[in-house]
């Protein structure tokens, strides 16, 4: 047997164990929960006379979560098809976007969010304090529809 | 939206898809890149990352939701046609004497990127992916997709620069082709394993897919060896035989795809059992690549660049990812591959170059990634750092190479033993078949020594072939025959010539490097001209002669009786003109012809210094004159460039040094005609040295005044 060959088999048997190994410790890892796909919303509040988001038809408003681990990109089903860029850290989302309502054209959109079980709580808001009593928010409840899917150009 | 507006629309999409795809594959070759990163690119383009972005109503005209499924369908069936290709391109033969070593490089360059994969997916895993993946599925298909080789990129490259004839590039190719069917493997498994429920639908896949390659080694490949066997008599593919290769094609994609390992490998499979004996794999090639590659395998290019969004990738975190996914790919599989092959012998040098090379991801890379996004292994970020990845590995292979392996390095390497003979070999740089003949008269005559030394030089074009090619000719056939004519005119004169045939993209370049391997003092070539110029010196005859080491003299035959008896020497003083004079003397010596050396001067100023010099070159390149026949003639005129053609009726030959006196001198786009080159009605010898001497004064202009005969020296 030659020197290459005992390299071989010795390099196969050591990323076996090495794999395995991995494999254990990566089994013990918590990975974000999954979201992706669409959410049906239902507006709880908004207390504004410039909306934050402009849905067409009330009742069908949604949004498509796109998820790569902790980023998701949200996608809303209103007029502008707004995108907003989140994060997602201990079920706690955080993210932002550019507002396009004309009456708030240039400012900035603020989201936050939870994850409560299967429903996610949404509020946003043009204003990076989500305390602030002074900047209008809209608090959105989203259910995830069951038949959403996750990979809009996937193979069925 | 109505099937005829999808159709129109899908046909539009798919001549905007080809032409960009082309465009930037043409772009990316002027590049030195492989064509296929072009394409791909160009498929980027056509994506969220950038048509997306900068016209995002364009982008959502051209690719409306509604048109997705259909644009999916037709990339998917190019992917599969093109992993046949693959699998065609596979040949048994690479593997015979260089088995061992070769699956001893290839399994480690697969294992240690398959391992620091999964090891990263440790750290990913939390980041970029989500509890409904679990670990083992994303770090398998995390180091599957780290350990994968493109092939037929690599082939492509190792075709263009002519490795294939070093020990490096015969060892690379061998060691894809083996990495190639291992990859492949290993991707039905993560596939297989990434699709099972549970272990036993994992061991029920597992036992079909031993039963399906079974099949296809005992049952498939013994039938398929009849199509060779057929083809041999028939001498043609016939469209039945095709239609039956593709409905197997299609059948064992349906078969994998039904087993759980996906239809790709059936594809690759069925490929690689066809008979590659004979020319039965290589006309199949050439009936489905055309529509593979060139149509169906840009829509799979745009399809992915469609889902690429590196928008996604829009904080400085996500590009540390991207940063450490490129490193780690380029660590294991260069690493392992490098350091694999030192163990097996191969130098440093060797062994760089051929861990530079396995690190080409390319398009196979893509696929494996769309198959994972598919299936929902990798995320959209993921994906997007991934095919960077690919990119980026692809992109610095050629680079990275010409630093470890230096064109003029290679070129060494091809140098034969007898190059350490004495004497130095004239290098003959041939084109045109027809014109092998006389340059070789010529060389032969301007040799040193009574036994000249010639190396025959080809160089051909690659074969146009978008991705493939390494089971194909290297040198396309037509290109092999091209040293044919001199060949036989050697052996019939008894005179002894090397001949090289290399593939090249930089004829004028690839003429200095291989000059400069072989030691060549002297390059004879003939000329033809430039397509986007009126200079006859231009294209590749001026590359060659501002950059070569080695003296050149350009033939241009008019047919003339050869040896030649008279011989005209315009002269005017130049390093250039003088050496022009030394190879004059080695033709008037060797066929004791008659020299005319027509010294040029100002009229109604004589320059007795100039003609001192003259005639001193004369007596040191005639110390003892061959049969007592060279003159000196000194012409006074302000127009040499005509006086030379007037002069030059009733001589077999004209030789002389380039310069601007008789306006000749190498030009990119000369638009003004070389009037002695084009007019001149004897044979022309055009001779530019690169030895750097101070010239001497040129002659002025002026009209012609007299002549003036000299006594014979």
């Amino acid at each position: 047997m030659t020197r290459s060959t005992l390299l071989y088999l010795g390099m196969l048997v050591l990323v076996s164990v090495g794999f395995e190994g991995i494999r254990r410790v990566g089994n013990t890892l918590t990975p974000p929960p999954h979201i992706a796909g669409q959410w049906s919303l239902s507006a709880s509040s908004s207390s504004s006379s410039c909306p934050l988001l402009e849905f067409v038809e009330a009742g069908k408003e949604s949004v498509q979560v796109e998820q790569s681990g902790r980023y998701l990109m949200l996608t809303f089903s209103d007029i502008h098809r707004t995108q907003l860029h989140a994060r997602l850290n201990d079920r706690q989302l955080h993210g932002s976007g550019p507002s396009k309502v004309t009456c708030a054209e240039g400012k900035w959109l603020y989201l936050t969010g939870r994850l409560h079980g299967g429903s996610l709580e949404i509020v946003l808001t043009h204003s990076q304090e989500m305390s602030s009593s002074a900047a209008p928010a809209l608090v959105l409840l989203a259910t995830q529809t069951p038949s959403s899917d996750p990979h809009p150009l996937a193979s069925p | 939206m109505p099937p005829e507006k999808v159709l129109l629309l899908l046909t539009v999409e798919i001549a905007v898809i080809i032409a960009a795809s082309r465009l930037l594959g043409i772009a990316f070759r002027r590049l030195q890149q492989p064509q296929v990163i072009g394409e791909i690119v160009a498929g980027i383009l056509l994506g969220p990352s950038l048509l997306g972005w900068v016209a995002p109503e364009v982008a959502a005209t051209l690719f409306p939701p509604a048109v997705l499924p259909s644009l999916k369908v037709l990339s998917e069936y190019g992917v599969l046609f093109f992993m046949f290709l693959v699998g065609l391109e596979l040949d048994p033969a690479l593997l015979r004497g260089r088995g061992r070593t070769a699956v001893v490089i290839s399994h480690v360059s697969i294992i240690v990127p398959f391992f620091l994969g999964a090891l990263l997916a440790l750290f990913l895993y939390t980041r970029l992916s989500s509890d409904a993946v679990p670990f083992t599925s994303f770090s398998l298909f995390l180091g599957a997709a780290m350990s994968i080789t493109a092939f037929p990129v690599l082939a492509r490259i190792l075709i263009e620069r002519d490795l294939l004839k070093t020990k490096v590039g015969a060892v690379t190719l061998t060691c894809a082709a083996v990495d190639d069917v291992t990859a492949w493997c290993l991707l039905a498994f993560v596939v297989a394993t990434v699709r099972a429920a549970g272990l036993h639908q994992a061991l029920v896949t597992a036992g079909l897919a031993l039963l399906y390659i079974g099949a296809m080694f005992f049952l498939v490949r013994p039938f398929l060896s009849r199509f060779g066997s057929l083809y041999e008599n028939s001498g043609r593919l016939s469209q039945n035989l095709v239609a039956v290769v593709f409905v197997l094609v299609l059948s064992s994609a349906a078969v994998t795809d039904l087993i759980g390992i996906h239809a790709i490998f059936g594809a690759f499979m069925l490929g690689a059992m066809m008979p590659k004996e004979g020319g039965f794999v290589r006309e199949l090639t050439e009936k489905v690549e055309d529509f593979a590659v060139v149509f169906l395998l840009p829509i799979y290019f745009a399809y992915t660049g469609l889902r690429t969004q590196v928008g996604l990738l829009d904080s400085p975190d996500l590009w540390l990812f991207c940063s450490l996914i490129i490193g780690v790919a380029t660590l294991g599989k260069f690493g392992g591959s490098a350091v694999a092959a030192l163990t097996t012998g191969l130098s440093w040098r060797e062994s760089a170059a051929l861990g530079v090379l396995m690190n080409t991801r390319g398009l196979m890379e893509l696929i494996i990634l769309n198959i994972g996004l598919d299936l929902g292994v990798i995320s959209p970020v993921l994906f997007a750092m991934m095919v960077l990845m690919a990119i980026v590995t692809t992109i610095t292979t050629t680079p990275a190479l010409a630093a470890i392996y230096p064109l003029e390095q290679l070129r060494a390497e091809l140098l034969e033993p007898e190059a350490m003979r004495a004497g130095t070999p004239v290098l003959v740089p041939v084109a045109l078949a027809s014109s092998g003949p006389a340059l070789l008269d010529i060389a032969a005559a301007l040799a040193e020594g009574d036994t000249p030394r010639i190396y025959a030089l080809h160089l051909a074009r690659p074969l146009e072939r978008g991705t493939l090619g390494a089971r194909q000719h290297q040198v396309p056939p037509s290109n092999q025959d091209a040293l044919g004519p001199l060949l036989t005119h050697a052996q019939a004169q008894g005179v002894e010539v090397h001949p090289v045939v290399l593939v090249s993209r930089t004829p004028g370049a690839d003429i200095c490097d291989v000059a400069r391997a072989k030691g060549t003092r002297l390059i004879v070539m003939g000329w033809h001209k430039p397509v986007f110029s009126q200079a006859m010196l231009g294209g590749t005859v001026q590359q060659v002669m501002k950059g070569s080491a080695a003296d050149v003299a350009v033939f241009i035959d008019r047919n003339s009786p050869f040896p030649p008896q008279r011989i005209l020497l315009p002269y005017t003083g130049t390093v250039h003109d003088r050496a022009a004079l030394t190879l004059a003397a080695r033709l008037t010596h060797r066929f004791e012809a008659q020299v005319t050396i027509l010294h040029v001067v100002r009229p109604g100023r004589p320059h007795p210094r100039l003609e001192q010099e003259a005639q001193s070159a004369l007596i040191q390149e005639f110390p003892e004159p061959a049969g007592g026949h060279t003159r000196l003639v000194v012409v006074e005129s302000t127009r040499p460039a005509e006086t030379v053609l007037q002069e030059a009726t009733g001589y077999d030959l004209t030789v002389l040094g380039v310069g601007e006196e008789w306006q000749l001198e190498p030009h990119v786009f000369g638009l003004r005609s070389e009037r002695i080159a084009s007019h001149c009605p004897s044979s022309l010898l055009i001779v530019r040295t690169r030895e750097h001497a101070v010239s001497m004064p040129h002659v002025e202009n002026d009209d012609r005044h007299h002549s003036a005969v000299s006594p014979s020296v």
